[in-house]
């Protein structure tokens, strides 16, 4: 938002939010290595800097696939959208633990020697043309570069600064860093691990993040309606009646943007169904205060010029509307960010 | 990868980080608020938590500072390039976790061990 | 309206009760679900062996210098008993060169043990005078040296520090860069074979005859070999004497 930055914008719900998460990574942390140390002989189990090597890099990775999880999940179900509110952080916490998991594997694995240790990194195991002896550790060190990227722009400036497009498509590298972690995971820790739950666990874990994915983008293809345009260019939307009061419907023109056609006190407008923040679909969210207001991170606009109320300044694309013979029309030409277009008004008569 | 590969890739690795380093003492005091005028006035703990975003991302930074910086955008909603992502990732990992459990090599056991040899006791 | 009443708004501060609820339940999912999984991670992992590293007990061990193939200190003033201690650095490097000119001399060596079943290491201080020449030592009796045979075996190269104890897991494949690393440093590669029934036994792994080997075996350290040679018995330590290119992946 735009008046003044803050480093973090904190308020009750994120509070209780990242408690939540710091808690849970704490009992998952503190069961693996009590439980590692304390389920064999003294001396038979591993030792201390190993068992929290293992433990951060479990929580780490435990971590990655519940963020990524989140967003598909959000799309399927919208209880879980309050979810969505604070991955930020989590994703930044991701980041702090993997950055421990691999400060303690540098400093234990690789240091301790004449030679530099992320040298030693990428040179100690030289079996890069195999797959069972392939040193899994570059792996690691690429993905955590691409999370550091991720976690250093988490910050509503950067987005101003990069600009929407080009940080959103910074941030897609996270599905890299995630396949390259599965085979982090899987040419390390599960080539030398005998019992099955290790590759089970992690195998299930990129199906479950793999199909959610996949769902989300079926689901929301089959639920967002795609339009033909009549001759004369307009979108037929239906009778105004039949988008429900504060809500949207949201429609996918010919060429593939999607509208979201909001019904309102009397009225109806269309704006672009993406929030200026980070991309939330609008047409999932409701007119609160007489502003659409984004799902998401409840950042908001006023339907009939596109733009957040002052003292914010953002704005989205608006849509030219109109309702003829009790039907509504959309036309589905974008005009800039933040013009204002009348909205049509629903005739007495007919609610 | 040989030790002079190796140690060239990590050269390269600290001299961008070098020069990271030296174009967030530029950001710190001027660059933020340049970029984006909202960010005048904004406080010492927004510039600490933006530094290392400047000190990792500048060389995108100072291609905007010397090109200009590019108009505001209408956002896109980047579902195709998520689908993309998806359909190259999916065939990739499935083949990479495939040839892993394939080759995941089998613990050497022996038959039998050489007579005579004092044993050691169990544990890997 | 109820409508508005059920929207989540992150700043708001009370949220609508679905979302709440919601937010209760899978908490406390997480947190059962994260202590749960957790453990069951923990239990499942192998067991790592018992060696151990007391880096807090200094002692000063005097005998006579082995340098070939890998150096240790011929002994009996651990524990009465006469062993062949290998001599290691505290860090990733070796000893061989300092150690060169007190071959086949009584030498006093401080440093910190590493001890697993019967075998013995001393990780020499890194911080002051660690060797001198020592007077007044019994020259221990001359090595006694055995054919035993030739093997071939399947098994792991290993770094022989790594293994006694400075580290549990020792072997396997998120060990095998350091243990590489331990090993192109200067540090002991030993053979560890095993068969089905779990009995195990290791190997001072050396090359033809019975010289060290070094950069031959990197790459193949970690995983699972199969190499061949001669079994030599040197007091209480057995050598297997491989021709290095002839260890094989398995």
């Amino acid at each position: 938002m735009s008046h003044g930055y803050t480093a973090v914008q904190w308020n009750g719900f994120k509070w209780r939010y990242d408690l939540v998460v710091l808690a849970g990574l704490a009992v998952f942390i503190t069961s693996f290595v009590l439980l590692t140390m304390g389920s064999r002989d003294p001396g038979q189990s591993l030792t201390l800097i190993q068992v929290l090597m293992r433990a951060f890099g479990a929580a780490a990775f435990l971590l990655l696939n519940v963020i990524l999880a989140i967003g598909p999940l959000a799309r399927l179900s919208p209880r879980i959208k309050p979810l969505l509110y604070n991955r930020r952080h989590m994703g930044v916490i991701c980041f702090i633990l993997a950055l421990v998991h691999a400060g303690l594997s540098l400093l234990w694995y690789q240091g301790f020697a004449d030679l530099n240790p992320i040298v030693a990194l990428f040179a100690s195991n030289t079996r890069y043309t195999s797959i069972a002896g392939f040193p899994f550790e570059s792996l690691g060190f690429i993905a955590l570069m691409l999370l550091a990227f991720l976690a250093v722009s988490s910050h509503d400036y950067w987005q101003a600064a990069l600009g929407s497009t080009l940080w959103k498509r910074i941030h897609l590298g996270v599905y890299v860093a995630y396949g390259l972690l599965v085979m982090h995971i899987m040419l390390g820790v599960v080539q030398g691990e005998k019992d099955l739950i290790y590759p089970a666990s992690v195998i299930g874990a990129f199906c479950l993040i793999a199909g959610l994915h996949g769902a989300s983008a079926i689901i929301g293809r089959l639920r967002d309606r795609k339009v033909r345009a009549s001759l004369d260019g307009w979108i037929n939307i239906g009778a105004p009646q039949s988008i429900k009061e504060n809500r949207a419907r949201i429609i996918r023109t010919p060429s593939g943007d999607r509208i979201a056609v909001f019904r309102y006190d009397g009225k109806v407008s269309a704006v672009s169904n993406v929030c200026a923040h980070q991309n939330g679909p609008l047409g999932e969210g409701r007119v609160i205060d007489g502003c659409i207001t984004c799902p998401w991170h409840g950042w908001q606009y006023r339907p009939e010029d596109g733009r957040s109320p002052p003292p914010f300044d953002e704005k989205i694309s608006t849509y030219r509307v109109q309702i003829d013979g009790g039907m509504v029309y959309v036309h589905p030409d974008a005009l800039p960010p933040g013009t204002p277009s009348p909205p049509a008004k629903i005739s007495e008569a007919k609610s | 990868m040989s030790i002079a590969l190796a140690t060239a890739l990590a050269s390269a690795l600290g001299f961008y980080l070098l020069l990271g380093m030296a174009y967030g003492l530029y950001f710190i005091t001027f660059g933020a608020q340049s970029m984006v005028p909202a960010a005048r006035g904004s406080g010492l703990g927004f510039r600490l938590m933006t530094l290392p975003g400047a000190v990792l991302l500048w060389p995108v930074l100072l291609a905007r500072l010397i090109k200009g910086y590019p108009k505001p955008e209408a956002p896109r909603a980047l579902r195709q390039a998520h689908v993309r992502i998806w359909m190259f990732l999916v065939p990739l990992v499935a083949l990479g976790i495939m040839l892993s459990l394939m080759l995941r090599p089998a613990p050497p056991l022996n038959e039998s061990l050489p007579k005579g040899l004092i044993l050691e006791e169990r544990g890997s | 309206m109820s409508n508005e009443k059920n929207f989540f708004v992150g700043y708001h501060d009370r949220l609508p009760k679905t979302d709440r609820r919601t937010m209760i339940i899978t908490g406390a999912a997480a947190l059962v679900g994260a202590a749960v999984f957790g453990a069951k991670l923990a239990v499942h992992q192998q067991a790592r062996g018992s060696g151990q590293w007391d880096q807090g007990k200094i002692v000063d061990l005097t005998g006579m210098v082995e340098q070939s193939p890998y150096p240790v200190l011929r002994t009996a003033s651990l524990d009465g008993q006469m062993r062949s201690v290998s001599l290691v650095c505290s860090n990733k490097c070796g000893v061989a060169a300092q150690l060169a000119e007190f071959e086949g001399q009584p030498v006093w060596v401080r440093g910190t043990v590493i001890s697993r079943g019967r075998h013995r290491m001393l990780a020499v201080v890194s911080n002051a005078e660690w060797v001198g020449p020592a007077q007044g030592v019994t020259h221990p009796p001359k090595v006694q040296e055995e054919y035993l045979g030739r093997a071939a075996l399947n098994g792991e190269i290993l770094d022989a520090k790594c293994w006694t104890g400075a580290m549990r897991p020792s072997s396997g494949k998120t060990h095998k860069a350091c243990a590489s690393l331990c090993i192109r440093m200067g540090g002991t590669p030993w053979f560890l074979a095993k068969d089905k029934a779990g009995r195990r036994v290791v190997f001072v792994l050396t090359g033809p005859d019975g010289e060290p080997l070094r950069d031959e075996v990197l790459p193949l350290v970690g995983e699972p070999v199969r190499a061949s040679g001669r079994m030599i018995r040197r007091d209480d330590l057995v050598q297997l004497r491989v021709d290095p290119r002839r260890i094989q992946s398995v």
